[in-house]
């Protein structure tokens, strides 16, 4: 435990030592960057990234029908994953509204493993809880306490792997098994997932081999990435962050930036998401989900096209330049994008807008600058 | 270790102030655009416009987010530089130098006499 009731995370010190600069991160002391978001978003995408994201959580899911338990609850079609495949989903309310997206991990046909969002780990175990059939045949357990999350990513990142835990771990996208032995001695969970968008793995350990670990891949050349750029690099590939693309209204929170009532309680279908949605099976929400199918507002990629203050979460998208434009929606995510030579690039549900079509974001309070609505991902 | 020049006026909101005769150099600090790292964009004011002291009157953006800047004194922007549109980062490679934000025309130098001498803002940065 740090400072005001924060959370330090197993590396802590080790974020200390490379001197990253720490924020407070949903109640865990993080790195927001060690040197600069620019230089570590480009590591990541030319060469690696190596982030410390303990601060998510980490469930288990045992019992005999556990894969087809899981598909009336989420949005991914569980049921045909194989051992050893990860999936994305999203897990709705009755109403339609996302409460999260998480990636399951099927290590046997009987035990499963996902990962909550941080700030969204006691939310989902209530959650979960509350939706277990009553003969009691699903049993879950929240490992997120002692378990330190490591992800390894970008182009080099299965070299360095294979340098430190050798080849038997080198898990292919979204495949995962368990840590098989290794001459470093570290146990766990590994499976070939992300949130760059690039070629990478997440590492699931106990605390006390997290340092091991994270000196091992530093020294075999991994270079350490913090937060800021993780979500740079998230936001380049269009992924959903989850309390700011999307918020529960259940949570009965406001958003970050002012927005109008209700703006950010969304479905599957609204999110544009080309991933995680199976209609071929019934779960919670569906209705919903297939009602905003061909209609509505959804969630869009605009790419800037002059220079000027960049998109940020809160801002308006209108239909023109001049005082008479229409609203169109608001930017949920968004900022300068590093790999595009800082272009301004923006994600935002947007209301009857078509691929290619010129739009205008108020990016200050005296600047409109004018966008193009692009297929994401914008790298 | 942060550079803080001699001879420079400073503000809590880590500003830097060069007075010349009548006006003033705007610009923001050492320490600033560390905290900041990459400025991506930095939005001027116009020239011509007149602000009062503690007025938002430009803004500089980085990778991660957007800080206001203050007007340090009341007066009326004479100048702004247009050379950090096209290369924004020179603020971090210079904040005192050509990393300069706007020009100034001083209206009551009094307000100046409010404000932090090297000294004094050192310490405010070491805290």
């Amino acid at each position: 435990m740090g400072e005001g009731g924060l959370v330090r995370t197993a590396l802590y010190e080790k974020h200390l030592e490379a001197g990253a600069k720490i924020v407070d991160f949903h109640g865990f002391e993080l790195p927001i960057w060690y040197t600069s978001i620019q230089d570590e978003h480009l590591s990541c995408r030319e060469k690696s990234g190596l982030f410390d994201v303990s601060h998510m959580g980490f469930f288990e899911f045992r019992g005999k029908d556990v894969l087809s338990w899981l598909n009336t609850i989420g949005t991914q079609q569980y049921m045909n994953f194989a051992n050893g495949q990860c999936g994305y989903t999203h897990f709705l309310d009755k109403q339609g509204n996302i409460i999260d997206d998480m990636i399951f991990a099927v290590d046997t046909q009987t035990r499963v493993l996902g990962v909550p969002n941080a700030s969204m780990i006691s939310i989902m175990w209530d959650w979960f809880n509350s939706n277990l059939p009553s003969d009691g045949s699903i049993e879950i357990k929240d490992l997120s306490a002692n378990t330190s999350i490591i992800a390894l990513q970008g182009p080099e990142s299965s070299s360095i792997l294979k340098h430190v835990l050798g080849e038997v771990n080198n898990v292919s996208r979204f495949r995962c098994q368990e840590i098989c032995v290794n001459d470093l001695g570290i146990t766990g969970w590994i499976q070939g997932t992300g949130y760059t968008g690039e070629k990478g793995v997440e590492i699931f350990i106990p605390d006390e081999q997290s340092a091991k670990l994270w000196d091992a891949l530093v020294n075999s050349g991994a270079i350490p990435v913090g937060l800021g750029a993780r979500d740079t690099l998230r936001l380049e590939k269009g992924y959903l962050l989850s309390g700011q693309d999307f918020l529960w209204p259940g949570l009965g929170l406001d958003p970050d930036v002012e927005l109008p009532e209700g703006f950010l309680a969304r479905n599957s279908a609204e999110t544009n998401v080309p991933f995680g949605l199976n209609l071929d099976h019934d779960f919670i929400g569906k209705e919903s989900v297939l009602k905003s199918l061909n209609s509505g507002s959804k969630w869009h990629g605009l790419q800037c096209q002059e220079k000027g203050p960049s998109p940020r979460p809160g801002h308006l998208v209108l239909d023109g330049p001049n005082d008479n434009a229409s609203i169109v929606g608001y930017v949920t995510s968004g900022g300068p994008s590093p790999s595009l030579n800082r272009t301004g690039i923006a994600l935002g549900y947007l209301d009857d807008v078509v691929l290619g079509q010129d739009l205008w974001i108020q990016t200050s309070p005296r600047r409109r600058i004018r966008c193009i609505i692009v297929k994401t991902p914008f790298v | 270790m942060s550079e803080v020049p001699e001879g420079l006026i400073y503000t809590k909101e880590h500003e830097w102030i060069r007075l010349e005769g009548n006006e003033i150099t705007v610009g923001i600090t050492d320490y600033a655009q560390n905290a900041l790292t990459d400025v991506v964009w930095v939005e001027l004011p116009e020239v011509g416009v007149t602000v009062s002291s503690m007025e938002s009157f430009a803004s500089v953006e980085s990778v991660k987010s957007v800080s206001e800047i203050y007007a340090p004194i009341s007066g009326e922007v004479t100048e702004v530089n247009e050379d950090l549109e096209d290369a924004p980062e020179t603020i971090n490679t210079d904040p005192y130098g050509e990393g300069w934000i706007c020009k100034m025309t001083v209206v009551d130098k009094g307000e100046l006499d409010a404000l932090l001498d090297a000294a004094a803002y050192r310490s405010l940065v070491e805290e």
